[in-house]
């Protein structure tokens, strides 16, 4: 992940960052517009529909509004900020595992997918495949796997975004990689 | 899995390595989430200021008319199950029968 976690926030954030606690919506509008950039791209990977992803970079910032003044100036604020969109993210995905009909994994080959990770037609290729196939997992393993994969987050930033034990991120990680082994082999015989 | 394909974490570190080269479009919330967060549902970080006096006096009107009737029938003894008219009207009822 390309957030350090070192807290470098200059006096001039903080200020920024009172200011919106109190209340002042010119500082939570410039706030919202220094971090939506980085929002989208951690909210693409819970969903690729351009509307569901706008509404999900939106609950995330009416999220972090609400919760601003339990911000404790101990990591970057886009660290925290991450962190809250990591759990409308898990939300979404519960919300839609129990209404919806996916594609599945038997629509497409295995070949495919391997063509697909090692040749790809585009990065928007790679990202869709990448999706399809963590779309097959359950929500808890499809959180660890986006994390550690595609956000590149370490164990510890991955327990930290998640609210997980260190221990839980790797069982939950070595587990989901176990499942997709599986449905990778489904996919070959 | 056979040897020419590759095992999960290898599909998913290429698959994201690429993947993290796309373009992610670009979206502008500001706006929407300020509209938003001035509706009246939205508790404010700063909590009751967003919901101005008129809210909290409607709130303290009902709380005093609340405490004043718990007043009024403890005084007047109605929740001890003394209430005399209740049963004088239930023996009248039972001498009709």
């Amino acid at each position: 992940m390309t957030t350090s976690k070192q807290n470098d926030l200059s006096e001039e954030e903080r200020k920024e960052i009172q200011s919106a606690v109190n209340g002042d919506s010119a500082a939570f509008a410039r706030l919202i517009e220094q971090n939506q950039q980085q929002v989208a791209a951690l909210m693409w990977k819970y969903s690729r529909d351009a509307a569901t992803h706008e509404e999900l970079v939106q609950e995330t910032f009416v999220e972090v509004y609400r919760s601003l003044n339990s911000f404790r100036f101990q990591s970057p604020l886009i660290f925290w900020i991450k962190k809250i969109g990591t759990r409308v993210g898990y939300r979404y995905w519960k919300r839609k595992k129990r209404n919806s009909k996916q594609i599945t994994l038997s629509q497409i080959t295995l070949e495919e997918i391997t063509d697909s990770a090692e040749n790809p037609n585009s990065a928007q290729e790679a990202g869709e495949t990448l999706q399809l196939v963590l779309e097959q997992l359950p929500p808890r393993d499809r959180q660890v796997l986006t994390l550690i994969y595609w956000e590149e987050c370490s164990i510890a930033e991955a327990a930290e975004l998640t609210g997980w034990s260190q221990s839980l991120v790797k069982v939950q990680a070595y587990r989901a990689r176990k499942k997709l082994k599986r449905l990778l082999e489904g996919l070959e015989s | 899995m056979t040897s020419d394909h590759m095992n999960p974490e290898q599909l998913l570190s290429k698959l994201a390595q690429q993947a993290r080269r796309e373009e992610i479009p670009s979206v502008d919330v500001t706006h929407t989430v300020l509209e938003q967060l001035s509706s009246p549902q939205v508790v404010s970080a700063s909590s009751l200021q967003d919901y101005g006096p008129d809210r909290i006096w409607a709130t303290a009107a009902v709380c005093a008319i609340l405490v004043a009737s718990i007043t009024f029938m403890l005084d007047s003894d109605y929740l001890l199950g003394e209430s005399e008219p209740v049963l004088d009207l239930l023996q009248t009822a039972q001498v009709d029968s």
